[in-house]
């Protein structure tokens, strides 16, 4: 049975945001019969992340959170996982698929990772970008502004958790974007003006690294 | 660099940008239309960023186009 560890801290938008809209890929983890560890709100922190991993030996970890090129957090922005620490790091990503959907973590902490022994490592190595309805942030699954950018990017760990390859996962994601832009400029040319520029954004800073061919 | 020419284009496009709307850009906060229009005019790091991700947009919409 695959084990999926996925955290979901919801401290402020952007938290939340990635968390509600993580909503989708549990259902899915679920409905495979995936052995699925939620870490939600304040359980979000580094010493949960670390019993999970160490206790459940996830196969495929996705972390919603704040980044930099070195690190990502959980709740209330703590350090969960940071390439300043090698042995550490290599017990927490070793032989498993990485999806970090957190700014920047892909210039310094993939390749750390990748170093560590992770198969591969998806995640994005500058910011993250999300447009939102100002009136919608109290109901993140309501704004229709936010939802292209996080159902592209919903795509690769549903991909991932349906059996396919890391590098088929990303394709997926960009399918769906494709239709997103198609979407966008047939029927709301006016939204797509200020959509479209950041969904590419996204699709441009995000990284790949490892195996390809890596499946759960 | 952007060109003064580029930059226009940029404002005149957030001009459009609805009010209620806003960018999130991770750790460096949230961005609304008048945030945005002083952060391309001051040339900040944000509008610097601003200004690349739509000129982006523009060139391979042009591509599309064509």
């Amino acid at each position: 049975m695959t084990i999926f560890l996925i955290t979901l801290p919801e401290h402020d938008d952007i938290t939340d945001y990635c968390s509600k809209w993580s909503g989708e890929i549990l259902k899915i983890a679920e409905q495979l019969g995936h052995d699925t560890k939620k870490l939600k709100g304040s359980e979000a922190n580094r010493k949960n992340f670390e019993g999970r991993i160490i206790t459940h030996k996830p196969h495929f970890v996705m972390l919603n959170g704040h980044g930099d090129s070195k690190s990502v957090n959980g709740h209330a922005d703590e350090i969960i996982l940071s390439c300043d620490e090698f042995v550490h790091n290599e017990e927490l990503s070793k032989d498993r698929i990485l999806y970090i959907r957190a700014c920047g973590c892909g210039s310094e902490l993939g390749p750390a990772c990748i170093k560590a022994g992770c198969k591969a490592f998806v995640g994005y190595k500058k910011d993250f970008a999300i447009i939102k309805s100002k009136s919608k942030v109290s109901r993140p699954l309501d704004d229709k502004c936010a939802e292209p950018f996080l159902e592209v990017s919903n795509q690769i760990p549903i991909a991932i958790l349906k059996g396919t390859t890391v590098g088929e996962a990303v394709g997926k994601a960009d399918m769906k974007l494709e239709k997103e832009i198609q979407r966008l400029m047939t029927h709301d040319t006016f939204l797509a003006l200020h959509l479209i520029p950041w969904l590419l954004w996204n699709q441009k800073v995000r990284i790949v690294l490892g195996d390809n061919a890596a499946t759960i | 660099m952007a060109t003064e020419k580029e930059k226009k284009l940029v404002l005149a496009r957030l001009a459009t940008m609805p009010l209620d709307m806003a960018l999130s850009l991770g750790s460096m906060g949230s961005f609304d239309r008048e945030r945005l229009i002083i952060e391309v005019e001051n040339e900040s790091d944000v509008g610097k960023l601003v200004i690349e991700v739509y000129m982006n947009y523009l060139r391979s919409f042009k591509q599309r186009v064509r």
